[in-house]
């Protein structure tokens, strides 16, 4: 939720500088970037660059244009390789509670096993 | 260098956006040339004679289209190319980006920017205009002060079919 609010205010702030927002915009297609962290870090990234000169600003714009009508190829999004984790509090939640069930937990016995291999010699 | 130019005038008009309530215009205007080779001219030569050209007269860029190619390009002076569109038509008020001519008809008020038609009226911009010296930015634009006819370059979409030049 964090993350969400963090790049929903670097947009903003994008949008304040002429051209970056569109150049964020094609980065995040060229990138194929769906994750928030690859995206904050995009936006971070097009916000320290520095400022666009017209030229820069009209090609940005029209190769957005451009992708978003279907006339330019869009790159496929990048496959997430990393398996989806829940937040720090989650976690911790669950290590605490795993380690109460290893706590209480009980030995199991299986009791035909147990016969069959009393049964044999 | 076989080529021959008119005079246009290159314009932008983007709109800045701060903190989602404040809009304001960043409006240029340059004196830009629209230049064609005179006769048969190699493609390579033609593109070699443009760089000359924008390093000789220190600009940035130049909107190209060749033969070759189906879509018009942006060349920088680093000899760099990015796609601009693939066919030309009359501006609409939506496109940042065109070209003015300076003979010719005045253009028409379909062609205008919303606030060159009727003045800006978000209170923010117009106050944000007149604490940056460009407070002309918050009149509309009197029909005997409109420029030429407006183009602009952008990608062949459906609804735009019959207008293409």
């Amino acid at each position: 939720m964090f993350k969400h609010i963090h790049l929903w205010w670097l947009e903003l702030r994008l949008e304040s500088h002429l051209g970056k927002y569109d150049a964020y915009l094609n980065k995040v297609y060229d990138e194929g970037a769906i994750t928030d962290d690859n995206k904050l870090r995009i936006a971070l990234e097009t916000l320290r660059s520095p400022p666009l000169n017209k030229g820069q600003r009209w090609a940005e714009h029209q190769k957005l244009v451009g992708r978003q009508m279907g006339v330019l190829p869009v790159p496929k999004p990048a496959p997430i390789t990393a398996p989806k984790r829940g937040s720090r509090w989650s976690g911790a939640i669950r290590v605490v509670f795993r380690t109460l069930k290893g706590k209480t937990a009980k030995p199991v016995v299986i009791r035909g096993k147990d016969k069959e291999h009393a049964k044999s010699p | 260098m076989g080529l021959s130019y008119y005079a246009v005038s290159g314009s932008g008009q983007e709109r800045k956006r701060f903190f989602l309530v404040l809009k304001l215009i960043e409006a240029s205007n340059e004196e830009s040339f629209v230049v064609q080779p005179r006769s048969e001219m190699d493609e390579s030569i033609f593109r070699r004679n443009l760089l000359m050209l924008i390093n000789k007269y220190d600009q940035d860029f130049a909107a190209v289209k060749l033969p070759s190619g189906s879509a018009a390009l942006l060349l920088f002076r680093n000899d760099d190319v990015s796609p601009l569109g693939d066919t030309a038509s009359p501006r609409k008020p939506d496109d940042p980006f065109y070209s003015e001519l300076r003979k010719g008809p005045r253009t028409s008020i379909g062609q205008l920017s919303t606030w060159e038609s009727r003045g800006e009226r978000n209170v923010f911009a117009i106050l944000g205009n007149w604490v940056r010296g460009r407070a002309d930015l918050n009149q509309a634009i009197p029909a005997e002060q409109r420029g030429g006819r407006r183009f602009t370059i952008c990608w062949n979409r459906p609804e735009r079919g019959g207008e293409n030049v």
